[in-house]
């Protein structure tokens, strides 16, 4: 857990990407809202998750780890930023199992016990916590190539359905707002961000920045394209069913598959399972750096006397 | 590593899942779904069974269904009622089509619907119809086809495809429920018509005859064979039509493609391209009859 310098920039992209995709596709729809007003959700989510994470991107393109600098400039509020980031890390991580095994018990199991499928996620995450950044980061750029097969699939077997009937329904106010703070609350992609930047590296010290703003706009872009496909082929459906890609991915005919939704949900199963591991590993890493911070500080103390 | 492994191991075996363990062989397999409400639901089902051909291999000189009928106050209810007759656990997932009856006129069949996606698990593109008395159909024993619903479902097809006659599925419905939107379902009628479609000695079989709206879950209107084609056309879900004219006093035929249709206040444009059955040209004469029967078709049907 320890290795530094072990994961290049694009690892660390195809990290937080696979984060971000497996939250909007693995987390359940609670809001019954219009297409149009989930797109404008989402749009409204990443714009507050990225001027939220403005401070922690900025830091990021001196090439500083933002608990360290903060922690540079008082050990408390170091300390107190680094828990805090950790207990949301882990917190979204607790979060993340729960879902993913509801998930899988609705879509890929038609009932059972969600506990058990919580339980073997729970071990996959800490197991791949504990096997450091750097297969996270191998393991990861597999699990993306997966998921973007898969949605690729999905998304060309629903052309054929698409239809641009729903878009222009209106939604209220009030569902957009219940949208929008349901689509924040599934982030933590910046922290973990943060939390794996002392892993990476980078050539120039802007590299890890603009690592970030590339993320932000794909973010948008991905999650853009999950939820207008999911719109445009289940036109006012979309806002009854609880995890749209999947119903979506139950009318794609190819092949001789007649239906992807039990494929599409196993793959995001995993990626979710995976997502919950980067969040352990970045709930331990924050402390971690911080930790690491307070002993180098001590030891140059120790050097100096 | 082996610690972690034998853990798992460990997990798995001795959680005492409760995953839904029934094996294919178990579930009855429904094929097609003829719904009717006449104060209860009624459920008639056509379940798949290889039992024809006596185990292994699909004979498909055989019918290879079975039906089972059950009611209940609700369609769930139904539903378990037919489990508990077959003695295995309902799959519909792949059931290919679902009749709905004409008890559904008074009543609203929203609530059917959401069901079989939601609880049943039907997928979202099955294909949906009505009849008047929808249990007809599971009572024809088609002899084309493994099973005897891939009749009725090649009739729907075979029609859409010519853009005569509407293909709505489960996914048409719901979301045009949800929209507000009326969803036009072909519609399939009983008739005597020669022999060897079915095993009935009579000639007895299914015809598409015409369609009906579905609004809010409840069945309205009738528009026959022509209306529908011109129903088709106006609303844009087909640009094609066999058209009959009258043509210096001959009944002559054509296909009109391309057919767009743009109401202007009362009345309505038609635009169309013209050609002969087999797709030669047209003479313009012929193209100007063709185009006035076009248009009094959608006229008379608007």
């Amino acid at each position: 857990m320890l290795k530094r310098n072990s994961i290049s920039t694009s690892q660390l992209f195809c990290i937080l990407f696979l984060c971000r995709l497996s939250a909007e596709v693995v987390y359940p729809r609670t809001v019954s809202g219009t297409a149009a007003e989930a797109v404008l959700a989402l749009i409204i989510a990443e714009v507050v998750r990225f001027v939220l994470a403005l401070p922690v991107i900025i830091y990021s393109f001196k090439g500083c780890n933002i608990h360290r600098a903060v922690y540079g400039k008082n050990k408390f509020l170091g300390w107190c930023g680094a828990l805090f980031a950790a207990l949301l890390l882990g917190a979204a991580a607790l979060r993340t199992l729960f879902n993913s095994s509801q998930f899988a018990v609705k879509n890929l199991l038609n009932g059972g016990v969600s506990w058990v499928v919580f339980a073997v996620s729970a071990i996959f995450a800490v197991y791949a916590a504990i096997m450091g950044a750097e297969a996270l980061a191998r393991s990861g750029a597999i699990f993306l190539i997966a998921a973007a097969l898969i949605s690729v699939t999905v998304i060309l077997a629903d052309i054929p359905y698409m239809s641009t009937e729903g878009l222009s329904a209106r939604g209220s106010f009030s569902a957009l707002l219940k949208d929008t703070v349901e689509r924040v609350l599934r982030g933590g992609d910046y922290l973990i961000f943060a939390a794996l930047l002392p892993y990476v590296n980078k050539k120039k010290s802007s590299s890890t920045g603009l690592t970030a703003m590339m993320f932000a706009v794909s973010s948008l872009l991905g999650g853009l394209v999950i939820t207008l496909t999911s719109c445009l082929v289940l036109r006012e459906m979309y806002g009854l069913c609880e995890y749209p890609h999947i119903a979506a991915a139950s009318l794609a005919d190819i092949a001789f598959f007649k239906r992807l939704d039990g494929g599409a949900a196993a793959v995001w199963t995993l990626c979710a399972a995976f997502r919950s591991g980067v969040l352990l590993f970045a709930a331990g890493s924050a402390v971690a750096e911080v930790y690491r911070a307070g002993h180098s500080g001590a030891a140059k103390e120790v050097g100096a006397q | 590593m082996k610690k972690l492994v034998l853990i798992i191991a460990c997990i798995m075996m001795l959680t005492g899942c409760e995953a839904d363990m029934t094996e294919l062989g178990n579930r009855a397999i429904i094929q097609a779904a003829a719904i009717d409400f006449n104060g209860k639901y009624q459920v008639s089902a056509l379940l798949f069974s290889g039992g024809g051909s006596g185990g292994d291999t699909i004979d498909a000189s055989q019918e290879n269904v079975i039906k089972v009928s059950g009611e209940g106050e609700t369609l769930s209810e139904a539903i378990d009622n037919i489990s508990l007759i077959d003695g295995k656990k309902l799959y519909m997932a792949e059931t290919k089509l679902l009749i709905l009856g004409g008890g559904f006129e008074k009543v609203s069949a929203a609530d059917a619907l959401e069901t079989l996606y939601f609880d049943m698990r039907c997928s979202l593109n099955m294909p949906v119809c009505c009849a008047e008395s929808a249990e007809f159909l599971t009572d024809l024993q088609f002899t084309e086809g493994i099973t005897s619903a891939e009749k009725p479902l090649a009739l729907i097809e075979n029609a859409h495809r010519m853009g005569v006659s509407p293909k709505t599925t489960l996914l048409d419905l719901l979301a045009d429920s949800a929209g507000g939107r009326a969803s036009l379902l072909p519609r399939l009628a009983p008739v005597r018509n020669g022999r060897g479609m079915t095993s009935s000695e009579d000639g007895k079989t299914a015809v598409l005859n015409g369609s009906r709206y579905m609004k809010s879950g409840m069945l309205s209107g009738y528009y026959n064979g022509e209306e529908t084609a011109a129903l088709m056309l106006m609303t844009g879900k087909s640009d094609k039509i066999m058209l009959s004219y009258l043509h210096n006093d001959t009944e002559q035929t054509c296909e009109a493609y391309s057919v767009r249709v743009v109401p202007e206040g009362k009345n309505w444009r038609v635009s169309a391209k013209f050609r002969t059955r087999n797709g030669g040209s047209l003479p313009e004469s012929e193209q100007r009859s063709a185009l006035s029967a076009l248009t009094e078709l959608i006229s008379k049907t608007a």
